[in-house]
């Protein structure tokens, strides 16, 4: 290399580069650190906090070596991506071209036929299929980049192989394969790398794609892309955890366009001065040939000359100061809630936001979880309602009374008429349950009836045996009334009795409520009601700092410190009967291993994700139902895991003789069987990707390896285990809505019930629970309710770890919002907005 | 040809997708299959001939429209997909638009002060968006525009209003890269013999910049053009579910967490004829711009 500006240019950014490659690449070899160890004691502490350089993030961890850790992730997997997309590439590009002929002509095909597709919907596509994991992302990449290189050496051989030094040799009995070694890859060499340097960055901010995505490698991981975009939702509040990894990343990418820029603009000189071949003209093509060859130096052209460092400290510069802005910009938050409430025309409208809870898949009351979703938004009702004291109150009948144990009447309003306008009689009401009956599994499992009479405004209903709790049953939007007759598409709209009926829906999208002008009970106050169905926590808390949203329900814990803690919001919230919980697969072998469940169930910090994962909205649970209702918490039962404990969990497994006996850091089980654990947690619920991260920090130091596979099912367990075969999931169930035990009992802990996808079973719980449904008895009941939790306990198929609330985030003005503890109701006829 | 080439890569995609639409019938009914009963099915579905045959069955259905059902919604995919497709289109269209507006003036602004203060502290912006991912650019946009400035909603609403952001989020690192294109370009032909020649016949400096160089800048911006829209193309998938903007980008992203390879397979191949169809035409612009390149051959 002469010594030309360029090349006194190349050589000073090559150094940085390197020294920038080497230092990222040697850290995890030389730093004795565990950047995965989560410590949720410590989350969210600022910069220059407890020992945090630059802050730790959600579940404790320090975020500057997390961005260390994962540079070697980040930068060294593009590393590899563009190695093996330069080899294939080269390789390819180099037959083809030599080979000429059929060969080239089949290889252009291929190449053409990769490029057809814009490179990063394949990398999507592919990724997508393969599924999570760096591999499978090195490989998606890989996919889409080798092509670029092919498509260059091709075009080099191509014009090199007509060169009167390699004519030359063929007259001198040159083969192929000499040619392609001896004179045209030496030549070819510096094109293809400035190409390879260009790509470094591109591969880097790719992958930040896919993770963002959710293709990315699998957990744990400190992958840049992965970091940012897990901590977007706590921007406001921690801008480090997204700042850091994001200079991180924007010095990665600009330093090595910067080295790309810089060789070819020395390779540029060089030529200039020693006019070589018409290779120089083609230099780094590589662009579709789908057009035309004028496309052919186009990279070529995108010089940086001189300024380089310049450039780049100015834009450095201003990353900081863009990240000081975003910190200082969180404290002052404004929430100058736009009069979202009254929109031009005067109309009344409540927005309101959900990631979870505004759901339904259809509007058909009788079809899965729908009529619930349904009730929620203020469209069905019941027979009967159930107060915030789980006391049964009248509705939609006046009056029920009980004849004789098995039998109950019903005298229903006469005022009542559904939307359509038809209505509601006790034929109407018989061919509703009739249906949904015959629709829907859970409403036998809810209660188990023999017969449905109806003569005028009065409804018989006879019950196969005495059930204790019938009423509270009957509150269950399940059974939901709603008008069945000809000519109605359930799916689409069914005519119902509640204040709001659906104007339009559009599934994960939004729900838009209109008021029901034939309602029994009074006027309703808004013009419109619309529901959003958000993707991510994130959007769903700036729409709602936009006033674009009046109500968010259920947010998640960023939420709560985003917008509430600064008081610019208020919280609603009601102790509900929901429990976070873990479901085992029990027809795995590892999880099968109740040492293995008990160990897992010690790891998990029920205190830290109460308190500091769900910023106090939880209470931690250690038995099986919440403490809330009468006969649950632990009182009363003999409790194993009473606190947070790994050293207990790493005694459970050893005295159960599972132990590491290969010495590879995870235990095995008597045969040999590693244990490793695969869970599949839901996205879309924030506290649970926390505690996932936790869990497996957690695990991993007691040698239990636990494999996390994010997926955004709504509905996920019923899904995830149809199509997945985990061995565990975290999911939540309001376990007693209607105050009734019996409720998650016949649906999780009974052998062949609904909803027992971990396929649990214990004889003596199914005839336990038997027992509890046809005994009235209070004091017998909370007796068998004990017994039944003992067992269920004592069985850990379940982990119970937290009871959560009915809670919302509103704006001032709204009123009239059912903070309901069975979490029913939502949208009332005195739903009103100031 | 490359048109099959394409379907066939399309077809590999869901042929290699570890879910078996067999099965997949079943568990979508709640029931377990017997051995018999899959086998049965398989047959049924044409699962069990040879790659091949499936291939070309599945071709013909492509043909007459037909890509299958959504396995999470079980409607028609080519239906959901191009009832989402002008969106798509829309936003790559405008984000295109806007790239150059933004682009062009402030690429020939540097050219001509090369190396000055505007020069170097565009080129330092540019460098800045060009290294940043676009859902960072988007999540700033969003708490810039909409919660510090309440300029536009977080949720766009499918109109005018609603793709202002999603299209300064795809515009402004394309338009970073792009100012660095176009300079080069335009430095490139201001170096050109002619332009000293013009200026050696007093013709205004202003004159030369927008009569003659941006007249022989724009074959390659056009080709600039045709590249970027596969890059475009491809931003819609993150853009769109950021914004929930409602294009195949944000109907595929919601298929990749439900794992609805159907829709994902569907959405690859539309975004490859796209592409090859916006290839096609910027290759009938070139003819029609300069005539002499359709009889190069």
């Amino acid at each position: 290399m002469r010594r030309t500006r360029e090349g006194k240019r190349l050589i000073a950014i090559a150094i940085v580069a390197l020294a920038f490659t080497v230092a990222l690449a040697a850290v995890p070899l030389f730093v004795p650190f565990n950047p995965n160890a989560t410590d949720l004691a410590l989350a969210y502490r600022a910069p220059g906090q407890d020992g945090f350089l630059f802050g730790s993030d959600s579940v404790g961890r320090d975020v500057f070596m997390r961005t260390l850790f994962g540079g070697s992730e980040s930068v060294l997997m593009a590393f590899a991506i563009v190695a093996f997309a330069f080899a294939l590439g080269t390789l390819i590009g180099l037959v083809a071209g030599l080979a000429g002929g059929a060969v080239d002509a089949a290889l252009d095909k291929l190449i053409t036929m990769f490029q057809a597709f814009p490179s990063f919907v394949l990398a999507i596509a592919i990724a997508a299929i393969l599924g999570q994991g760096m591999v499978n992302m090195v490989i998606a990449v890989v996919s889409v980049k080798w092509t670029e290189f092919a498509r260059l050496a091709r075009s080099l051989a191509l014009s090199l192989k007509s060169s009167d030094a390699v004519k030359a040799a063929r007259v001198c009995g040159a083969g192929p394969g000499a040619i392609g070694m001896k004179y045209l890859l030496p030549s070819m060499a510096s094109p293809l790398a400035v190409m390879a340097a260009l790509s470094i960055g591109d591969a880097v901010l790719t992958m930040a794609g896919l993770s963002f995505l959710g293709l990315g490698p699998g957990r744990p991981t400190n992958e840049w892309g992965a970091m940012m975009s897990e901590a977007a939702s706590c921007f406001q509040f921690a801008p480090w955890c997204v700042a850091v990894p994001g200079v991180a990343l924007f010095l990665a990418v600009t330093i090595f366009n910067l080295l790309g820029d810089a060789l070819r603009d020395a390779l540029d000189a060089r030529s200039r001065h020693a006019e070589t071949s018409d290779g120089a003209e083609n230099l780094v093509d590589g662009f579709p040939k789908v057009g035309t060859e004028r496309r052919k130096g186009l990279m070529k052209r995108m010089k940086w000359r001189r300024n380089g460092f310049a450039v780049m400290v100015a834009a450095m510069a201003m990353v900081l100061a863009l990240g000081l802005a975003g910190c200082s910009g969180g404290q002052q938050a404004s929430s100058t809630a736009s009069d979202a409430g009254s929109s031009a025309t005067g109309e009344k409208v409540l927005n309101a936001g959900s990631t979870a809870y505004f759901y339904a898949e259809s509007m058909d009351p009788a079809n899965s979880w729908d009529g619930w979703e349904m009730q929620y938004y203020g469209i069905t009702e019941n027979l009967l309602k159930l107060t915030d004291d789980f006391e049964v109150e009248p509705w939609l009948a006046k009056d029920v009374k009980n004849v004789d144990e098995l039998t109950w009447t019903f005298e229903l309003r006469d005022d009542v008429k559904f939307s359509n306008g038809e209505p509601m009689t006790g034929d109407a009401v018989k061919a509703c349950l009739d249906r949904t009956y015959k629709e829907n599994p859970r409403a036998a499992e809810t209660l188990a009836i023999d017969s449905i009479e109806a003569d005028g405004q009065t409804v018989t209903i006879k019950t196969k045996q005495p059930v204790p709790s019938f009423k509270n049953c009957m509150c269950d939007p399940i059974f939901s009334i709603y008008y069945v007759g000809d000519g109605i598409d359930y799916a689409a709209d069914t005519p119902c009795t509640g204040p709001y009926k659906m104007r339009e829906y559009i599934f994960e999208d939004h729900t838009t409520l209109v008021p029901n002008e034939l309602y029994w009970n009074g006027t309703p106050k808004l013009d419109k009601i619309v529901l959003y169905t958000f993707f991510d926590s994130e959007s769903q808390i700036l729409a709602m700092q936009n006033g674009e949203v009046d109500i968010l329900a259920m947010p998640g814990a960023s939420a709560y410190t985003t917008l509430v803690d600064n008081g610019d919001f208020k919280k609603l919230s009601q102790t509900s009967t929901r429990a976070d919980f873990v479901r085992f697969n029990m027809t795995h072998k590892v999880v099968a291993e109740p040492a293995v469940r008990t160990a897992l169930s010690y790891c998990i910090d029920r205190e830290n994700y109460a308190d500091v994962i769900n910023v106090g909205t939880e209470v931690p649970s250690y038995g099986v139902y919440s403490s809330q209702l009468p006969y649950g918490g632990t009182e009363g039962l003999n409790v194993t895991v009473d606190k947070f404990d790994t050293e207990a969990a790493a005694k459970v497994l050893d005295d159960a003789g599972i132990v590491d006996t290969d010495n590879d850091g995870v235990r095995e089980l008597a045969d040999g069987t590693p244990v490793e654990i695969t869970l599949y947690n839901c996205s879309t619920y924030e506290r649970f990707v926390r505690l996932a991260d936790d869990l497996q920090s957690k695990l991993e130091s007691i040698g239990v390896k636990l494999n996390v596979t994010s997926v955004d099912y709504w509905l996920q367990d019923q899904e995830t285990y149809s199509k997945d075969d985990p061995d565990m999931t975290i999911d939540s169930y309001g376990m007693a809505p209607t105050g009734d035990a019996d409720y998650f009992a016949s649906m999780c802990f009974v052998s062949d019930a609904s909803q027992n996808f971990g396929k649990y079973s214990n004889p003596e719980v199914d005839k336990l629970v038997e027992q509890l449904e046809a005994t009235f008895d209070e004091a017998d009941r909370t007796k068998i309710i004990k017994d039944i939790s003992q067992k269920v306990l004592d069985d850990n198929a379940y982990i119970f770890f937290g009871n959560s609330q009915t809670s919302y985030i509103a704006r001032d003005g709204v009123t009239g919002i059912a903070v309901a503890p069975s979490e029913y109701y939502f949208i009332t006829v005195d739903t009103d907005i100031a | 040809m490359v048109v099959i080439g394409v379907t066939f890569l399309a077809y590999l995609l869901s042929y290699l997708s570890p879910t078996d639409p067999a099965t997949r019938y079943f568990t979508d009914h709640g029931v377990v299959p017997s051995a018999e009963e899959l086998a049965a099915k398989r047959h049924e579905l044409g699962l069990d001939r040879p790659f091949l045959d499936q291939y070309l069955s599945w071709m013909s259905a492509v043909f007459t429209g037909d890509l299958g059902e959504s396995y999470r919604s079980g409607r028609s995919v080519s239906g959901s997909l191009m009832a989402c497709l002008p969106y798509t289109l829309a936003l790559t269209g405008t984000s295109m638009l806007v790239t150059l507006i933004i682009a062009l003036p402030l690429g020939l602004l540097c050219a001509v002060r090369k190396d000055g203060i505007v020069d170097n502290i565009v080129r330092a912006i540019s460098y800045l968006f060009c290294s940043l991912p676009t859902f960072l650019v988007a999540f700033a946009l969003l708490y810039l525009m909409s919660v510090r400035l309440h300029w536009f909603p977080v949720r766009s609403t499918p109109d005018l209003a609603g793709i202002v952001m999603p299209t300064l989020a795809m515009a402004l690192p394309l338009s970073a890269w792009y100012v660095r294109q176009v300079r080069t370009i335009a430095l490139e032909q201001l170096s050109a013999p002619y332009v000293e020649g013009l200026r050696s016949r007093g013709i205004s400096e202003r004159s030369i910049l927008f009569r003659h160089v941006l007249k022989n800048s724009l074959l390659p911006i056009l080709a600039l053009v045709a590249i970027s829209i596969g890059s475009l193309l491809g931003g819609t998938a993150i853009v769109e579910s950021i914004f929930n903007w409602p294009g195949v980008g944000n109907l595929s992203v919601a298929a990749i967490g439900a794992r609805d390879y159907p829709v994902v397979q569907g959405y690859a191949l539309l975004m490859a004829l796209v592409y090859l169809l916006v290839n096609f035409l910027v290759d009938v612009a070139y003819r029609i711009i300069d005539p002499r390149i359709g009889k190069e051959g």
